[in-house]
C-alpha cells in the first residue's frame, strides 16, 4: 500500500547547515499490516512518519501511496484520503468546540455529502467508543478521550492506513490502553496502522518492526526475532518489552523456552 | 519539612464549574526523603505540588517550608521560604530559551542574585549532576540537542538554584528508553548522594517501587493512601480506590501463583527462583 523507494531526506538545522534526517530508505507496507517503528530520539522516526502523507517530500527517492507518487501536488489530496496521521499531542490536533464537529472537520474538507458526513461521524465515534460524549467541549475529556476524537477524526475521512506518532506519549496507562485497544481493534478491521511509539510492549503484536538507528534501516523483522537479540536491542538505545527482560533474566538460573514475548507465554511457562 | 495542614483549594469558585481539586489536605515531608505522588490524571497530583511551590495559593489551609508559612505577609521571608523548592514541570525542555547551554543553566541562578563566579560553578555542577559534559555542551544551541538532552538542561538549570526540595513532574514522559533510563538513574543519584529532598510525580509503579521511600496516593483531591510503596501495593482497597495497578512485576508475580510482596524486578526475580529452586 505505502512503498518507499531510496528515500533520503535532508534538512537544514540553526547553523544553516545541510543534515541528513533519513539515508537511503527503502520498504514496503502491505495492506492491512500493523507495522511498528521503533527508534531512539533523533533516529528519523517521525520524519519517515511525514514523508507516507506527504507532509514532507523526500529530498531524493520517492514514495508512493497506491501507486501515486507523494511528490505530486495535485494528488495531495488523494493521498491524504488514504493516509491519516494522529499525532502525540491531543490538544495541538482538536480545533472545533464539540466534539462532533472536530470529527467532521476533515470530511467537510473533502466535500462529501452532509447526510453521508452524519452517518460517517457517527459510525466513526461508535467505532472509538466515543459516540456517548459527541456533545461534549474536547477540553472536558481526559487524555486518551481527546486522543480517540482525533482518531475518530481520521477514520470519518476513511482512509485506509493511520499513521500514529507516538499516540499514547503523553497519556497516563488508563488513557494509554483505551488508544491502544482502539489501535488494535481498527487494525483488526482492515485498516493499515503504523505506529511510532518508545513503548516496547505496544508494538509486540505489531506485524513487523522496523528499527530505525540514525536515519538508517538497522532492521525489519517480526517482534519475535527483534526482541530476541538483546545485545542489538540495547545498542539501538531500546529496551526489550517486560516479559522477555524478565525471561532473559531467569535464563541465567533457570530453564526457560526460549523466544519468549509475550507475558502470557512467560506465565505459561512460570505456571505452578 | 514541607507541611501542609487542611489545604483546600477550590477553581473557579462561587460559579456552576466550582470544582475542589484538592480537599482537605494534610501531610508532612521530611527532609532527605524520596516521596512519590500517584493518581489518575484530575486526581490533583499538579495542583498539590503547583500550591507546595508557592505557584497557586490554597483556598483555605497553610502550607509551611521549614516552618515559614508561604502566605507570610514578610516577603522576605516567603521568597526564601519559596526559594528552597525547585519545580521541574512536565516537559520542561519547552521552556528554554537562551541561546546557548551554559546561558540557559545560568539564567535563574543570576536572578536569584548570584555572581559570575558562583553561577558557573553552579552550572558546572548541575550539569555534572545531570550528565550533561561543560565543556563539550555549553555553547550549543539548545536546538540542537536530542529531546532527552533538552529535558536534562532543563532540570541543570532547576538544580542550579540549588533547591533543598526537589519536586519533578513525569520526568520522563515522551523520552525514548535509554533516556528515560539515565534520567531515573540521574533522579536517584542526586536522592543518594547529595541528599537532596525529591517529590516525584509519576504514572509508572515500576518506577515508584524501583525509586520511592514513601508513596501518597491522591485521588479526586484527596489523600486516599499514605506509606511505604511496599505497604500500598499490598493494599488493594487503596489501589482499586485510586484506579491504580500494581507494579508489573508483582502482578507476574500473582498470575504465576507464587505468593510474594516483590514490588521490584529484583526482588520479583528472587521469588521466582525460590520458588521454582524448592520443586
Amino acid at each position: 500500500m505505502i512503498s518507499v523507494e531510496n528515500v533520503s531526506f535532508d534538512y537544514v538545522d540553526v547553523d544553516g547547515n545541510s543534515k541528513s534526517a533519513l539515508k537511503n530508505i527503502s520498504l514496503e507496507i502491505h495492506d492491512g499490516e500493523f507495522f511498528a517503528i521503533l527508534g531512539t530520539n533523533g533516529s528519523g522516526k517521525s520524519t519517515l512518519a511525514k514523508l507516507f502523507n506527504a507532509l514532507l517530500i523526500p529530498t531524493s527517492g520517492k514514495i508512493l501511496v497506491d501507486g501515486i507518487d507523494t511528490k505530486l501536488e495535485d494528488e495531495l489530496w488523494k493521498i491524504r484520503q488514504r493516509v491519516g496521521m494522529v499525532f502525540q499531542n491531543p490538544d495541538n490536533q482538536i480545533i472545533a468546540a464539540i466534539v462532533e464537529d472536530d470529527v467532521a472537520f476533515g470530511c467537510e474538507n473533502l466535500g462529501i455529502d452532509p447526510l453521508e458526513i452524519r452517518r460517517r461521524v457517527d459510525e466513526s465515534l461508535e467505532s472509538v467508543k466515543m459516540l456517548e460524549f459527541k456533545n461534549f467541549a474536547p477540553h472536558k475529556l481526559s487524555g486518551g478521550q481527546k486522543q480517540r476524537v482525533a482518531i475518530a477524526g481520521v477514520l470519518a475521512m476513511k482512509t485506509r492506513a493511520i499513521v500514529f506518532d507516538e499516540p499514547t506519549a503523553m497519556l497516563d496507562p488508563i488513557g494509554r490502553s483505551e488508544v491502544l485497544e482502539t489501535i488494535r481493534k481498527l487494525n483488526s478491521q482492515g485498516i493499515t496502522v503504523i505506529l511510532i511509539t518508545h513503548f516496547m510492549e505496544e508494538t509486540i503484536t505489531a506485524d513487523r518492526i522496523l528499527i530505525l538507528n540514525r536515519g538508517e534501516i538497522a532492521r525489519i523483522e517480526t517482534p519475535r526475532e527483534i526482541f530476541s537479540d538483546a545485545t542489538s536491542i540495547r545498542n539501538f538505545g531500546l529496551e526489550l518489552p517486560f516479559a522477555v527482560e524478565i525471561a532473559n533474566r531467569l535464563r541465567k538460573k533457570i530453564k526457560i523456552p526460549r523466544n519468549i514475548l509475550t507475558e502470557s507465554e512467560l506465565v505459561e511457562a512460570l505456571k505452578i | 519539612m514541607i507541611e501542609l495542614q487542611n489545604v483546600s483549594l477550590i477553581y473557579a469558585r462561587k460559579t456552576p464549574f466550582e470544582r475542589r481539586a484538592i480537599d482537605d489536605l494534610s501531610l508532612k515531608i521530611d527532609e532527605g526523603s524520596f516521596t512519590a505522588i500517584a493518581g489518575h490524571t484530575g486526581s490533583g497530583k499538579s495542583s498539590l505540588v503547583q500550591m507546595i511551590s508557592g505557584l497557586i495559593d490554597p483556598t483555605s489551609g497553610k502550607i509551611f517550608v521549614d516552618e515559614i508559612d508561604l502566605a507570610t505577609k514578610d516577603r522576605i521571608k516567603a521568597r526564601d521560604a519559596r526559594r528552597k523548592i525547585g519545580m521541574v514541570f512536565q516537559y520542561p525542555e519547552h521552556q528554554l530559551f537562551e541561546e546557548t547551554v551554559e546561558l540557559d543553566i545560568a539564567f535563574g541562578a543570576k536572578n536569584f542574585g548570584c555572581d559570575e563566579v558562583e553561577t558557573l560553578s553552579r552550572v558546572k555542577e548541575s550539569m555534572s549532576l545531570v550528565g550533561l559534559d561543560f565543556e563539550k555542551f555549553r555553547n550549543l544551541a539548545p536546538l540542537e540537542l536530542s529531546g532527552g538532552q533538552r529535558r536534562r538542561v532543563a532540570i541543570a538549570g532547576v538544580l542550579a538554584l540549588k533547591p533543598k526540595y526537589l519536586i519533578l513532574d513525569e520526568p520522563t514522559a515522551g523520552l525514548d528508553p535509554s533516556a528515560r533510563k539515565s534520567m531515573l538513574d540521574e533522579i536517584s543519584k542526586l536522592h543518594r548522594k547529595k541528599n537532596s529532598t525529591i517529590i516525584l510525580i509519576s504514572h509508572s509503579m515500576d518506577d515508584i517501587a524501583t525509586l520511592a521511600d514513601r508513596l501518597i496516593v491522591l485521588s479526586h483531591g484527596k489523600l486516599v493512601g499514605d506509606g511505604s510503596p511496599r505497604t500500598i501495593f499490598g493494599n488493594k482497597k487503596i489501589l482499586d480506590q485510586a484506579g491504580l495497578a500494581r507494579p508489573r512485576i508483582s502482578q507476574l508475580l500473582e498470575k504465576i501463583g507464587i505468593d510474594s510482596d516483590a514490588i521490584t524486578i529484583d526482588e520479583g526475580i528472587d521469588a521466582i527462583l525460590k520458588t521454582k529452586g524448592r520443586r
